[in-house]
């Protein structure tokens, strides 16, 4: 059973955005090794020549018209950030020199 | 109580103007004030004043709907335009959407009136309705048990006759469990019959939206004014919507209910055991015909379904950046940070196929068995939970115990077909126990004249808790 360290939930932590307190890490690590592991049942499953499935729906290319609808206004779209009088701050992407 | 009624019964009272819309909404508040500090069955509560002016347009409306006048609540995963909406999490703690999910626009466009948006196990992730920011909702019927999850608000809001009629939210047994914890009639549609737009998404190819009830009856009501295409859900079905509340009096005999022989396996506890052989001879006896039959990968079920829905889940959540809307990611329970890490492990690149594609292939394992079952079975029967309403915290401490709690329940949303929860009897303790009827793609309504035939020849359903 493979065991899943301190460092590698988070590093998965990292990649999803998540932030773990230095002190729960083992927890964690405790906790989603024993998923992971009872999740691994999986690997009986007989499956070389089977498809995946992907979606349920019947549905498929569902089309609307190339015409213009009424939308959000800024008001509406900004009145849950930080800033309602009309920007968004983002965490920064580039550093400055 | 007037809601102790079927909304069939309460519309010709409205329409014939015996009661008021008012009196049931402030009935409504009464059960609000009496019961909700025990059972924490919502997050948030309209202003009195403001349900009782949309009761009032109901009553001076020239044209009535099936539900006009009828006090309704919705879980909090469905947005609800200047409504605050938190899917249960700290996350969403002072979100109020700008817009309105289609099936609150449907009913209320019907005439039915809002009262307020039920307690949930956040983003839908848990069984007993105890991994929410606002405190675990109680069960009705013993305040120190679990209400059942995720849709445990809406269950125990039904029960405790705080409206008519809720609107769940089942993924892998959300509306179910609560259903049958609870003692009341929830019904899981197949994927795509109700559209999911304005649904906070826990994993897409698994969220179905539908209606929890006193009876058979008032949910075949409900989905008849809210099924259909909508352009806005790509999923949705374009398949002609029935008038199920008129096709309840199908007979059962002839009808062959396969009862699969895995759900009777040593899991299930001997109390509920009890309850589904009743059930079998409840239904033996209205002439239906009960066949044996196999699932052999359902034990496979809930690996393939956890790393399927922790998988969605993690990308699904990606947008609570705390930017353009919410509170940031810390403020995510733990619980729902470990399906977020599990996910994102399970898509992770050297695990993806041995995990990910594997559950997958699994599942078109399960849909493949389930296709095999209906050239002998209209419908099948088991148990909805393994086990009676858990204690408090018993299935917290352990993530792995909490999820075989789905065991009967995730292999219906894997495969995408419809399942109605009954109340099927007691335990010793006077905890409620329900037993689930699945039926084919699209077939909602052999399975609610199934279960309005067993309502009328039990009386479960119409037991209320003493609170």
């Amino acid at each position: 059973m493979r065991s899943i360290t301190p460092e590698e939930v988070q590093e998965v932590a990292r990649l999803a955005g998540l932030h773990v307190p230095p002190e729960k890490l083992a927890g964690f690590a405790k906790g989603i090794t024993a998923i992971v592991a009872y999740m691994e049942e999986i690997k009986k499953l007989p499956v070389e020549t089977v498809p995946e499935t992907a979606r349920l729906t019947e549905e498929s290319n569902v089309w609307r018209e190339d015409t213009v609808t009424e939308s959000l206004s800024q008001k509406e779209v900004f009145q849950n950030g930080t800033h309602a009088e009309g920007y968004f701050v983002v965490p920064a992407v580039l550093k400055h020199k | 109580m007037l809601l102790d009624r079927t909304i069939a019964e309460l519309q010709t009272l409205l329409s014939s103007k015996e009661i008021s819309a008012r009196e049931l909404v402030e009935e409504a508040y009464v059960s609000i004030e009496k019961h909700n500090n025990a059972l924490s069955a919502f997050i948030t509560v309209r202003e009195k004043k403001d349900a009782l002016r949309d009761a009032d347009a109901a009553d001076n409306s020239p044209s009535r709907g099936p539900l006009s006048g009828i006090p309704f609540c919705l879980k909090d995963a469905y947005v609800t335009k200047d409504l605050r909406t938190t899917a249960g999490s700290a996350v969403l703690d002072t979100f109020i959407p700008p817009y309105s999910a289609t099936v609150a626009e449907r009913l209320l466009a019907g005439g039915a009136i809002l009262i307020g948006k039920n307690n949930m196990d956040a983003w839908g992730h848990g069984s007993t309705s105890e991994n929410t920011d606002y405190g675990a909702v109680r069960n009705p019927w013993n305040l120190g048990r679990v209400a059942g999850g995720s849709s445990g608000g809406s269950a125990a809001a039904v029960a405790a006759r705080m409206a008519a009629f809720a609107i769940g939210e089942d993924t892998g047994g959300s509306i179910r469990a609560p259903a049958s914890m609870c003692n009341v009639t929830g019904l899981k549609v197949t994927y795509g019959r109700l559209s999911r737009y304005g649904a906070i998404a826990y994993a897409s190819s698994l969220d179905t939206v539908g209606p929890m009830a006193k009876s058979a009856e008032d949910l075949a009501l409900v989905l008849a004014a809210v099924a259909g295409a909508d352009p806005r859900d790509a999923t949705s079905s374009r398949r002609e919507v029935h008038a199920y509340h008129r096709l309840l009096e199908k007979p059962l005999a002839g009808t062959r209910i396969g009862v699969p022989k895995e759900f009777l396996a040593e899991e299930l506890s001997g109390e509920v055991r009890r309850a589904v052989d009743e059930a079998i001879r409840t239904y033996t006896s209205l002439g239906a015909t009960i066949i044996s039959v196999s699932i052999p990968s359902l034990s496979f079920a809930v690996p393939i379904y956890y790393l399927i829905a922790t998988s969605e889940t993690s990308s699904n959540l990606n947008r609570y950046d705390g930017v353009r809307f919410g509170n940031g990611r810390e403020r995510f329970t733990e619980e729902t940070m470990r399906r977020i890490v599990v996910g994102t492990y399970a898509l992770k690149a050297g695990y993806h196929d041995e995990l990910y594609t594997r559950a997958t292939k699994g599942r078109t394992l399960l849909i493949r068995e389930f296709d095999a079952l209906w050239s002998s079975c209209d419908m099948l029967l088991g148990p909805t939970m393994p086990d009676v309403p858990y204690k408090l915290g018993a299935l917290t401490e352990d993530p792995v115990k909490m999820y075989l709690a789905d065991i009967f329940t995730v292999p219906v949303n894997l495969t995408g077909l419809p399942s109605l929860a009954l109340p099927a009897g007691f335990s010793d303790d006077n905890l409620p126990i329900g037993v689930q009827l699945i039926g084919k793609k699209f077939d909602e309504e052999s399975l609610l004249a199934a279960g309005a035939a067993y309502q009328r020849a039990t009386k479960w359903h119409k037991k209320e808790p003493a609170l």
